[in-house]
């Protein structure tokens, strides 16, 4: 600080100057791990007024690490929330919101293209927990306005993962809040470089770390962040505005998903994996650059393409999104497109002849990383929702890396030329 | 002033702070995350800025991000 209340709002410059780093131990200028289970304290009152909330400091590393509160506090500062809690995985980080917002008898909205994994989520142990799952177009606002009426929640992806459908956030945000129901979004594709979740609107976000925040697809993790915009002494979920009353409108739910979910589910973020996200955190905003540009230009290539059939990308001008996208997002339309190739087989032999793009599931890694979601992600999912979710059989899901472009044009000109090849001669 | 803070008696040397210049007096470790009863009462955040805490007041910070509190209030 200069002293002259000039504050640093850069995306990259707070990304990179850990919060609190100028109070670690010996001068450390990274953020320390912590390999602790335990946390000691020097009397027992002192432990015991810890477990009462009424003086700071950790007790136990299922519950929160010191390491772990740096990447929730990094990632609430580049989201420009309230607050964040880390979880195990992003489906984990779900499931603590799914758990704090929900009881039997409750009903939730969700967006009807969604990821492969929470739909799963939704449509198994949802339905078991007695919990009735309404799946709604969110592009139609007037039936989402209906169904949003007296929901437990309503759940959008920012970026859909895989149809790239892009919703209308601050629309759905003012839909929701008229409704007194929070708008939970998963905003893992976008992530807080593409638009922070409080300028989005969103009253929860969830993100899947593993994948932009880690960025190099060397751990698993996920995060739930308040932006601060829903007042929780309204939710009509009785625990939540107790705990609004008790801890504060603005951090009611925060403080019910700590004290009750996470803490005695056990699904918070190991140390060490907190350790190597927050490493990856600091270079989000130059990655998620380069991944942008290259995906832009990709999928422009292959739009072109005389082989391809069709691209989906927000960012192109022939996207349904676009419009939504750009505003949403201006250039930073994500690294995730999809391309069509007209058969399931065609589909697999294209993957198959990449050199360069890797064949697996994760996505949001610097690598380029292809699959085909019929077959795989999507296999176990009803036809119902592999079509809202747009997965159709010859469908190739693509997570554009930080490669050179030209090194990646030329991989899928010869992986679809050679996959044809191969097309005709058998 | 004196002051009650988490149940011990706490002397300050200023006649009255806002309860953000008492956060920081106090060296609270992550403000943002800590709720605050002023005399038994939930302060709303937004009120922080414009609230004072002055002598015989009783003040109770709350940190439930360590996952604690289960039974305060
Ligand atoms: C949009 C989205 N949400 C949630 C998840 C689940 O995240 P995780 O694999 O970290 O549990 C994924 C994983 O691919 C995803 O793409």
């Amino acid at each position: 600080m200069q002293g002259d209340g000039h504050e640093c709002r850069g995306f990259n410059t707070r990304a990179a100057h850990i919060l609190g780093s100028d109070k670690t131990p010996y001068g450390a200028t990274n953020a320390p791990l912590y390999l602790s289970s335990g946390f000691s304290a020097e009397s027992a009152d002192e432990l015991a007024e810890r477990f009462a909330g009424r003086r700071p400091g950790y007790i136990y590393s299922r519950i929160s690490n010191p390491g772990v509160s740096t990447f929730e506090q990094q990632f609430a500062s580049l989201e420009e929330g309230r607050g964040a809690i880390a979880c195990s995985s992003g489906m984990a980080a779900i499931s603590a919101v799914i758990l704090t917002l929900c009881r039997t008898g409750d009903r939730v909205v969700a967006g009807s293209s969604l990821f492969g994994g929470t739909l799963m989520l939704f449509d198994f142990l949802l339905q078991r927990m007695g919990v009735d799952v309404e799946y709604i177009d969110p592009s139609e606002t007037q039936n989402f306005a209906r169904a949003a009426d007296g929901a437990a929640l309503c759940f959008v992806e920012s970026i859909g993962n895989p149809k790239l459908d892009v919703v209308d956030v601050g629309a759905l945000a003012e839909i929701c809040s008229t409704a007194g129901t929070p708008l939970v979004v998963d905003s893992t594709l976008a992530t807080p470089y593409a638009a922070p979740g409080r300028r989005l609107g969103a009253h929860l976000t969830v993100h899947s770390t593993t994948k932009f925040a880690a960025g190099t697809g060397n751990s698993v993790g996920g995060l739930v962040v308040d932006t601060g915009l829903f007042d929780w002494k309204k939710c009509r979920d009785p625990e939540v505005s107790e705990s609004a009353g008790r801890f504060g409108s603005e951090l009611g739910f925060l403080a019910l998903a700590r004290r009750q979910v996470t803490r005695n589910t056990g699904n918070g973020m190991a140390p060490f994996d907190a350790f190597l996200q927050c490493t990856g955190l600091q270079t989000l905003g130059l990655r998620m650059e380069r991944h942008c540009a290259n995906a832009q230009a990709l999928a422009r290539f292959l739009e072109r393409h005389e082989l391809v059939e069709s691209v989906n990308y927000p960012g192109l001008q022939s996207s349904p999104w676009h419009d939504i996208a750009t505003k949403q997002f201006g250039e930073a339309c994500g690294a995730l497109l999809t391309l069509r190739l007209g058969s399931s087989t065609r589909a697999l032999r294209f993957i198959d002849a990449l050199d360069l793009a890797i064949n697996t599931a994760n996505l949001g890694d610097v690598r380029t990383m292809v699959i085909h979601p019929a077959s795989t992600i999507y296999r176990d999912l009803s036809e119902q929702s592999r079509r809202s979710a747009g997965v159709t059989d010859d469908l190739v899901r693509v997570s554009v890396g930080i490669e050179h472009i030209d090194d990646l044009i030329h991989d899928f000109d010869c992986a679809l030329k050679n996959g044809e090849t191969d097309d005709t001669t058998t | 002033m004196n002051l009650k803070i988490n149940g011990t008696d706490t002397t300050i040397d200023a006649p009255s702070l806002t309860v953000v210049e008492l956060l920081k007096q106090q060296n609270v470790d992550m403000p943002d995350m800590v709720s605050v009863q002023l005399n038994g009462e939930i302060l709303e955040r937004d009120a922080f800025e414009n609230t004072t805490v002055k002598d015989s007041d009783e003040v109770e910070f709350l940190y439930f991000m360590g996952g604690g509190a289960i039974d305060a209030g």
